[in-house]
């Protein structure tokens, strides 16, 4: 039994850690039941299997993964969300931060959006 | 009203009712309990876009059919029953289309904000709240009028131009690096009327409409986790006691109402923020 090692986030990755029993098929990681993709024989990860059939990825549109999402009734949206990650970084050469970035990693709960300044709108002018 | 749509606006709770009358919701939630909000709201949006197409295809077929009823009964008398019962018709459907407009919320819920509120949940840490105010209410209601100007042609062309401001969503919420992020958007539109006289002496009109999307983003990220490291000329930089805060504004055109806000867009805005700084 182990945790969850797929990677949630788009700009800082940190993992998923849901109770999990099984591993990928191709980057034998552990996955929990929201990220497992059945591909034919193979069981693989989200980021495996987007990586495996980008076509079923295109943006918005009919047919695409989002049509599909909603079509779905808007439930598990793993299969859309890790592909468009995917297309995203792909197009926009981000590079994500990882949890391993961060020397002295200190989370806090329940921070306010503090701002020294007055918070006018941006469009006051 | 149609039957998908009605079995899920039965299960809505009394907050989502609230929020199809008055098409405005202003809250601070968790995330997870924002996506199971908005997730029967969008799937009742979807349903009901695509019934109030088909619809509409049938009112323009049922108009048709009157026509083409009228001018036979002048050859065949009891057309005029046909006509009759397609008028009654024609009142019908036109009600149920008004019915389904009440329950309509503009294409931003489907297109962004539910997408948006998944990138915001896996960027979150369970726990934590996103304070939204969301407006789903039509973007050119009179009530979103700047101002109106015709021109003072005394012919044709006649140009009437009216501008619209539409803030539609204003959002806070702190990320699971601790990392503040504040995101507003309004919409600014310019509707032109033109009535032309063409070259055979008809008159027609056209509308034309343009979109100009502001985007206004303020995000901090805490100096305990990240140090600068360039700062992008889009980006005005100030220093406050525990953090390193971005502020930028963007404008994105678009020429139809039944888009939203490019996805892809906001989020290679908030990355780029993210390129200004490099962890500890």
């Amino acid at each position: 039994m182990g945790k969850c090692e797929v990677k949630k986030g788009i700009f800082v990755l940190s993992a998923c850690n849901n109770p999990s029993s099984i591993k990928c098929d191709e980057c034998l990681i552990f996955i929990c039941d929201k990220h497992t993709h059945q591909d034919g024989a193979k069981v693989l990860c989200s980021e495996c299997f987007a990586k495996a059939h980008p076509e079923k990825f295109q943006t918005m549109g009919k047919g695409s993964a989002y049509d599909q999402w909603e079509n779905n009734y808007y439930r598990n949206y793993s299969f859309w969300y890790f592909g468009m990650r995917q297309n995203f970084y792909h197009s926009s050469n981000y590079h994500p931060f990882n949890e391993t970035d961060y020397s002295g990693f200190n989370q806090q709960n329940n921070l306010d959006f503090t701002d020294d300044q007055e918070s006018g709108s941006f469009f006051d002018s | 009203m149609s039957n998908p749509i009605i079995k899920i606006y039965n299960t809505l709770d009394q907050e989502q009712l609230q929020f199809v009358q008055s098409k405005v919701v202003d809250n601070s939630l968790k995330m997870k309990r924002w996506i199971e909000f908005m997730q029967p709201l969008a799937q009742m949006d979807k349903l009901n876009d695509d019934r109030r197409k088909r619809k509409s295809a049938g009112l323009v077929l049922i108009a048709i059919l009157m026509v083409i009823s009228l001018f036979l009964s002048f050859a065949f008398p009891w057309f005029l029953f046909v006509l009759s019962f397609l008028a009654i018709l024609l009142i019908i459907q036109i009600k149920k289309v008004n019915k389904l407009k009440r329950l309509d919320f503009s294409n931003h819920l489907r297109l962004f904000l539910m997408p948006f509120l998944v990138v915001l949940k896996e960027e979150s840490d369970e726990e934590a709240k996103a304070k939204i105010k969301f407006d789903a209410s039509p973007a050119m209601s009179n009530k979103k009028i700047l101002k109106s100007t015709n021109d003072n042609n005394q012919g044709y062309p006649k140009v009437k131009t009216t501008f619209f401001s539409h803030p539609w969503f204003d959002a806070e919420v702190v990320l699971a690096d601790g990392t503040a992020l504040k995101l507003e958007f309004a919409d600014f539109i310019v509707k032109k009327n033109i009535t032309k006289r063409g070259s055979s002496g008809k008159i027609k009109s056209k509308v034309k409409i343009k979109i100009k999307h502001n985007i206004g983003m303020k995000i901090n990220f805490r100096k305990d986790k990240y140090q600068l490291q360039n700062t992008n000329k889009n980006f005005a930089y100030n220093e406050i006691t525990d953090y390193h805060q971005f502020r930028t504004k963007h404008k994105i055109i678009s020429y139809s109402l039944d888009q939203s806000v490019n996805f892809n867009q906001v989020l290679g805005i908030i990355s780029a923020s993210y390129q200004n700084v490099k962890a500890i």
